[in-house]
């Protein structure tokens, strides 16, 4: 197998595209898990059964299932359906919708580790259910969960390549263009691999210093 | 007190368990407004769950408690304790053994929040309540410093402000020096004495302390497995129990 180091940095411009789409992806999907994700973290607290479990079964839903299978069937089940999302809507749904589970658990954990004391105190001072979540459960609940939220962001990243699946032009996609314009393999998908570390790697070393920084505070 | 002889708190034949467990049985209490009541006895008597039933922390089985006149409803879903809206109107505050301060807030922050966002004051009128009560309860130059960097008579302190900037008619004290080291003690508990002195708030004090349940009370009552044992004015109950388990109990924790 030989490389060609000259046509790696030709396509890298094309590639680069396709990264952006990949970043665009997971940036939304991400911003739709975490706000899924507390809804669903919510729902496991609600007053009213029905809210616990349809949350509960809900994230049981999404996790046991491929996100390969949930991405088909929002891509070519809701149109059936008469929904119509483009691609890009479709696959940006999808990671949100499948991450919001985990991202559900991890909220879980943190507002299982603040102390029972602290509702007590909530509701001897007569705030309402809002408040407590918000003024008080909540901002003890998160900051120690971040570098567990930055994990699952990592590992969201990771698994954009499904999108090349429902014609999202994204990172993988770009390089299997190149591999159908050029017939070369070992350049597109070594550079995907090397984009994919490069992102990820700094990303893990950006929560790693959050962590330190929510840590000390 | 306007009138000091109608009951603010009323415990009628109120029942509790946690589980198969019996907290309470057929527990009668009238406290009336302005009283000052300690409740003493030993681990497991009950003692604090009387606060927490009042504070609406816990569900009750069977029988009613009435503050003020307006009936706590006893509570079947017991699992969703935490999920019941605050009870409106009954203005009763609680001050805990563990403090419960919010640790992502500074000292002033724990105590305005409620006052802001639950009795609307604006932030100034707030803050200068709690430079008031901070005041009263001898905690200088602290303001914003997190309860981690506090002693815990300092976060006591700040407690008992927090509890007090919702101007409570009945405040509720539930062991509140017995996660204090020892030399912290004495001065916690002169803050109590000097709010039990001064102001006609009806008070509820859950306590260890037998000196200061004399100083501070009008009444004691004197509780074991789940019911009142005797009751009288602290004199008597100090000083002469008619009770062979209060005599004994007070042996034993007196040293004597």
């Amino acid at each position: 197998m030989t490389f060609d180091a000259q046509l790696a940095f030709r396509i890298l411009p094309l590639l680069l595209r396709g990264l952006v789409v990949t970043l665009e992806a997971t940036l939304a999907g991400f911003v739709f898990a975490l706000a899924g994700g507390l809804v669903l973290a919510l729902g496991y607290r609600a007053k009213s059964w029905p809210a616990r479990a349809v949350s509960r079964s809900l994230v049981e839903f999404l996790r046991n299932t491929p996100l390969l299978v949930q991405l088909y069937f929002l891509f070519y089940g809701l149109p059936l359906l008469g929904v119509r999302f483009s691609a890009m809507i479709t696959g940006v749904l999808g990671l949100g919708v499948y991450y919001s589970a985990y991202v559900a658990e991890v909220y879980r954990g943190g507002v299982d580790a603040v102390p029972a004391g602290q509702w007590d105190a909530a509701r001897a001072l007569r705030f309402s259910r809002a408040q407590t979540w918000w003024r008080i459960i909540l901002p003890q609940a998160i900051p120690p969960v971040i570098p567990v939220l930055g994990n699952y962001l990592i590992g969201m990243f990771k698994e954009t390549p499904l999108l090349a699946t429902i014609t999202i032009p994204e990172l993988l996609s770009a390089a299997r263009q190149v591999t159908g314009m050029t017939y070369r393999y070992s350049e597109p998908y070594t550079m995907v691999a090397l984009i994919f570390l490069a992102a990820s790697y700094s990303t893990s070393l950006f929560f790693r210093r959050l962590e330190r920084k929510v840590g000390t505070s | 007190m306007g009138r000091p002889e109608f009951p603010i708190i009323q415990f009628l034949k109120v029942s509790k368990w946690y589980g198969d467990t019996q907290i309470l049985e057929d527990f009668d209490l009238e406290v009336k407004a302005g009283e000052k009541v300690a409740i003493i006895g030993p681990s497991g008597s009950g003692k604090s769950t009387i606060l927490r039933l009042l504070m609406g922390l816990e569900p009750y089985q069977s029988g009613r408690i009435l503050i003020s006149g307006n009936l706590l409803p006893s509570e079947k879903e017991s699992h969703a304790i935490r999920r019941r809206p605050p009870a409106k109107g009954h203005e009763v505050g609680l001050v805990f053994q563990h403090f419960n301060l919010f640790p992502h807030m500074t000292a002033i922050e724990n105590v305005i929040e409620a006052p802001i966002r639950v009795l609307k004051l604006s932030s100034e009128a707030a803050r200068r309540r709690a430079h008031d009560l901070f005041e009263k309860v001898g905690l200088f130059g602290r303001d914003d410093a997190y309860p981690a960097q506090l002693s815990g008579g300092e976060q006591q302190r700040v407690a008992i402000a927090r509890a007090l900037a919702m101007q409570p008619k009945v405040l509720l004290f539930d062991e509140v020096t017995s996660a204090l080291d020892p030399e912290l003690v004495e001065g916690v508990l002169n803050v109590l004495r000097a709010l039990a002195a001064e102001s006609g708030v009806t008070m509820l004090v859950v306590t260890h302390e037998m000196a200061f349940a004399r100083d501070v009370s009008d009444r004691v009552l004197f509780m074991d497995k789940g019911k009142i044992v005797e009751q009288g004015p602290p004199s008597l109950i100090f000083s002469a129990p008619q009770n062979e388990r209060t005599r004994s109990f007070l042996r034993e924790i007196l040293g004597k």
